[in-house]
């Protein structure tokens, strides 16, 4: 039973194969799933791509829905397997990921570094340059180490949260965070002193 | 910081909390607010792909009938080649050939060139 009435006879009605309906689904789902695939997918394309995939895979899979908990909560869990599963099929396609910073981005790394972090990145330029540098950090991960630290650290969620989402145990998504963010960091520091040789 | 401040049983002990990096943690927080969007009309793009979907999927059974055919067709054709060979089914009783009247052994298969 869902808290909205609304949603819940377009889901009754969808189940049935109403596409029509679905798609009333997809308009009230679309502004928050769109930000989780955007999380993964960096080129728009690919994330017009993931996007569909996701709601594509959700009207597949909508008569697994036991309706026990929130809708919603049920088309994040599908939205992140669906990323995870994206993220996989593209390492398997061996698709070039950006991951190798410009001049600006090093410099920019650099000067973090160098100014010992005490000003927090400000105005909007300031703050793209800092999701393009992650963004290129976390293209150097594996597909599961990512969706661990992008659920654990951009979405905010609890270990036990990820675990429930992912299907893998608590440990072991510990273990993935913390390999991530040493990885992370690990590349950060790497690319910080590549910015004398270039 | 959401960091294993789970609502859970499990400890609360952030195990990475020695590999914090002060740059990665500021990237963590400028890279949480994601505005990202599809484009205007993607609900209607998302609704025309299922619907496309499931037109392919209502042709399927026709693409397994089309694949079962041939191999129907050949089987009709052996079954009719053994009907000439045995001269009818109708006096099918446990012999090879009507005219040879000999029994199913390994021996007569053997002698047929069919073993």
């Amino acid at each position: 039973m869902q808290d909205d009435p609304q949603l819940e006879l377009w889901l009754n009605a969808a189940r049935t194969g109403d596409v029509e309906a679905f798609g009333h689904i997809v308009a009230l789902l679309r502004p928050r799933l769109a930000k989780v695939a955007a999380r993964y997918a960096k080129a728009e394309q690919d994330r017009e791509d993931l996007l569909q995939d996701i709601f594509l895979r959700a009207f597949r899979s909508l008569r697994n829905y036991k309706g026990t908990g929130a809708f919603e909560g049920w088309m994040h869990k599908v939205a992140v397997r669906a990323s995870l599963d994206w993220l996989r099929a593209k390492l398997r396609r061996r698709e070039k990921t950006e991951s190798e910073l410009t001049e600006d981005e090093q410099n920019w790394l650099q000067t973090r570094l160098s100014d010992n972090h005490a000003n927090s990145p400000e105005g909007e330029m300031e703050r793209n340059t800092t999701k393009e540098i992650l963004n290129k950090g976390l293209n150097k991960l594996s597909p599961e180490d990512r969706t661990a630290i992008v659920l654990l650290e951009l979405e905010g969620m609890s270990v036990a949260e990820i675990a429930g989402i992912t299907g893998w145990s608590i440990s072991n998504v510990k273990v993935r965070c913390h390999r991530a963010r040493n990885r992370l960091a690990e590349w950060i520091t790497k690319e910080a002193e590549g910015y004398g040789d270039v | 910081m959401a960091m294993f401040d789970n609502k859970t049983d499990t400890p609360k002990t952030p195990v990475s909390s020695d590999n914090k990096n002060p740059i990665l943690e500021e990237m963590f927080t400028a890279a949480k607010d994601e505005a990202w969007d599809a484009t205007p009309g993607f609900e209607g793009r998302i609704v025309a792909r299922i619907r496309a979907e499931l037109n392919q999927a209502a042709a399927e059974p026709l693409k397994s009938v089309w694949r079962v055919v041939p191999a129907a067709a050949i089987m009709a054709l052996l079954a009719v080649g053994a009907y000439f060979i045995t001269g009818s089914l109708g006096n099918w009783d446990g012999y090879i050939f009507n005219s040879v009247s000999d029994p199913i052994t390994v021996e007569n298969l053997i002698a047929l060139g069919l073993f």
